[in-house]
């Protein structure tokens, strides 16, 4: 992805791609800045973008972050070849990145964690993800549910085996 | 038959390409299909209309047989579209909750098996293990480690660093049994491989005559699993050495060197099977310096005594094969100044190939010196390199007691000892991506970093001061890092 990052930006920053959100925000970014979504990246080899890429299921607040995120890390394989700069820019990065999850409410999170994986952008998947997982720690399975408004699916008899089989996990 | 077919599908294409040109609509992003296994569905998936229709019942709209594994088990199909918030309540596919839960520490992401057949179904897999593991020591290769001499009857386990987030308590191994004939509480260590760890009971003489050891037990300090390996067919009192590499398979293999041939145990068969075969006069491990060996690379490395070369043992990929690796470069060439080799491991690599095989070695006046290298082989064998250079000249004003003189007895006349100087710091283990050297000193180990030469204590014995013949050396030392994986 890095490479076809750095080919459209040597190319003269390459063609600009038209993103198109569920409420019909339009969003327009660069080649380099779009294919970090591996979706919208196979879209350009299949060279099916040129009237726009409608998102069905993004919604145009969820997108907006998305594609500031995008356009925050398309610079990763510009800068590589200046070491200072790149060096720099990591810091940077790592701050943005901090404050773009930080701030999140569940829901949100959420609806970006299903952009991400929709789009099939790997570092803000695992980054929303990893987000998701920091606010669990040191939280019940019960809270758990909670959270996420998920049901208890399992038999009694189930919750006292698996509760037996992962004694280890609960002994403190 | 088929041209008019081909006829057909070329007219389609036809059509196809006249239609996307001439509309020049907008192109949707077609979502893919996000796959959950079936919590409904009982035995192997045959037909995926009957998978379909069960997963109708688990509110998914289709539903089809994929293999797993070795089985074929029925997967619930819907569009990743639909995964959307309905209402408050937010479904996730399995893939997302693997990624989830594979950032907690592995005793949080297994007390999440609790919340709902879902999450425990993923957190079950092998799969979602390794990607555990690999992240939970992400940046630290190595929690802790075990100290492990059976001579001088040693045992311990320290964490290298505050680890009290991935190991609240240290792995305790009292779960795995003891019998009648063994020392009561007394438990070694002979190989740790990936959360992983080989362990056997000594006998206790006493009561019983015979076998040194017990039993082997292959097990997981961090789930308190585990299991026993059963004798080798050609006896018990052989060494050991498990080799297991979840990012291949999980299952893992125990190698036991015998005076005739090579056993390999499989957690697959559970069972012991010859994969290699020798006359007694000509056992090829006859000359081995120690008997642990290194996992890498889908082997076992060992060196040879002298440091004269190292011996490969295929475990993975044509299993049995016995090949020799060279020494770095011109090293064993100095008859006068011989180079020995003070440490032979594996080490991760940061990227996702395959990791080094990692060597330190020196001649007596660079050991004296403090000053060697650290050399590396790729998965490829074809050369070392030079990783880093060590300078621990340092440790000679702020220890000055590691510098002392030893005896060192003439080759032919035992009596003509001359005193000779001696620096009593071993290199036990390279960590964090070869960026930290482990290394021992009388009654302490301490890290070095390669990057800023800093050093630092990380385990101070708290027995009383040792007998100076006594050190531990780097087949003493076991890295540890805690995963889930099953034994």
């Amino acid at each position: 992805m890095a490479a076809a990052a750095a080919e459209a930006t040597t190319d003269g920053g390459g063609k600009m791609i038209i993103l198109i959100s569920a409420d019909g925000k339009r969003f327009e970014v660069t080649e380099a800045v779009a294919s970090q979504s591996q979706l919208i990246s196979n879209m350009i080899e299949d060279d099916c973008t040129e009237n726009g890429v409608r998102l069905p299921n993004v919604d145009g607040d969820i997108l907006t972050m998305v594609v500031d995120y995008c356009n925050m890390h398309a610079g990763d394989a510009a800068a590589a070849g200046d070491t200072m700069k790149a060096s720099s820019t990591e810091e940077e990065l790592k701050k943005f990145d901090a404050e773009l999850v930080q701030a999140l409410e569940n829901p949100v999170l959420f609806k970006l964690i299903l952009a991400a994986n929709f789009l099939n952008i790997k570092s803000l998947l695992d980054m929303t993800c990893q987000r998701v997982a920091d606010m669990m720690s040191g939280k019940t399975p019960e809270q758990m549910r909670e959270t996420f408004s998920i049901e208890n699916d399992f038999t009694p008899e189930e919750e006292a085996a698996i509760r037996q089989e992962n004694a280890w996990a609960f002994d403190d | 038959m088929a041209p008019s077919r081909r006829m057909v599908a070329s007219a389609f294409l036809l059509l196809a390409i006249l239609v996307a040109t001439e509309m020049g609509t907008t192109k949707v992003a077609e979502a893919r299909h996000c796959l959950s296994q079936s919590h409904r569905f009982k035995g192997m998936c045959v037909s995926s209309n009957n998978c379909a229709n069960v997963c109708r019942t688990e509110s998914f709209p289709d539903g089809e047989c994929k293999s797993h594994g070795l089985e074929r088990k029925c997967f619930c199909k819907k569009p990743c579209v639909n995964s959307q918030m309905a209402g408050e309540a937010i479904l996730f596919s399995d893939d997302i909750i693997a990624n989830i839960l594979a950032w907690l520490p592995p005793k949080n992401a297994a007390r999440m098996r609790l919340v709902c057949k879902q999450w425990h179904a993923v957190t079950s897999e092998h799969h979602f293990m390794h990607t555990n593991f690999s992240r939970s020591r992400d940046g630290h290769s190595v929690a802790g480690f075990f100290l492990s001499n059976e001579l001088h009857k040693k045992f311990s386990y320290n964490p290298l660093r505050d680890s009290s987030a991935t190991h609240p308590a240290a792995p305790d191994l009292s779960f795995v049994p003891e019998s009648g004939s063994t020392v009561p509480r007394k438990i070694n260590v002979t190989s740790s491989c990936n959360g992983l760890l080989l362990c056997r009971r000594p006998m206790d003489s006493s009561v019983a005559s015979g076998a040194r050891w017990c039993c082997y037990y292959v097990c997981n300090p961090a789930t308190k699993r585990f299991v026993e390996i059963p004798t080798p067919p050609d006896g018990r009192g052989r060494h050991l050495n498990l080799a297991y590499d979840p990012s291949r398979s999980p299952v893992y293999k125990v190698v036991a060197l015998g005076l005739a041939g090579v056993h390999v145990y499989s957690s697959q068969a559970r069972s012991w099977r010859a994969a290699l075969r020798y006359e007694r006069g000509s056992n090829p491990f006859a000359g081995i310096h120690h008997s642990r060996g290194v996992h890498w690379n889908g082997s076992l490395v060992w060196v040879t005594s002298r440091s004269r070369s190292l011996l490969r043992f295929a475990v993975d990929d044509g299993e049995g094969e016995l090949s020799s690796l060279p020494m770095p470069p011109a090293r064993h060439l100095q008859p006068e100044n011989r180079w020995i080799c003070g440490y032979l491991g594996f080490g991760e690599s940061a990227g996702a190939g395959r990791g080094h095989l990692r060597m330190i070695g020196y001649t007596e006046e660079e050991k004296l010196a403090a000053r060697f290298d650290v050399v590396g082989m790729a998965g490829d064998c074809r050369e070392w390199r030079v990783l880093y250079r060590v300078d621990l000249t340092r440790m000679k004003e702020l220890y000055p007691d590691i510098q002392r003189k030893t005896r060192k007895h003439h080759l032919i006349w035992p009596r003509r000892a001359r005193l000779v100087d001696c620096l009593d710091l071993w290199p036990l283990h390279v960590a964090e991506h070869g960026s930290l050297l482990l290394f021992g000193i009388p009654g302490k180990i301490m890290a070095y970093g390669m990057e800023d030469q800093a050093i630092s204590v990380v385990w101070e014995d708290a027995a009383p001061p040792q007998p100076r013949f006594f050190r531990y050396a780097w087949f003493d030392f076991y890295p540890y890092t805690a995963g889930l994986f099953a034994v």
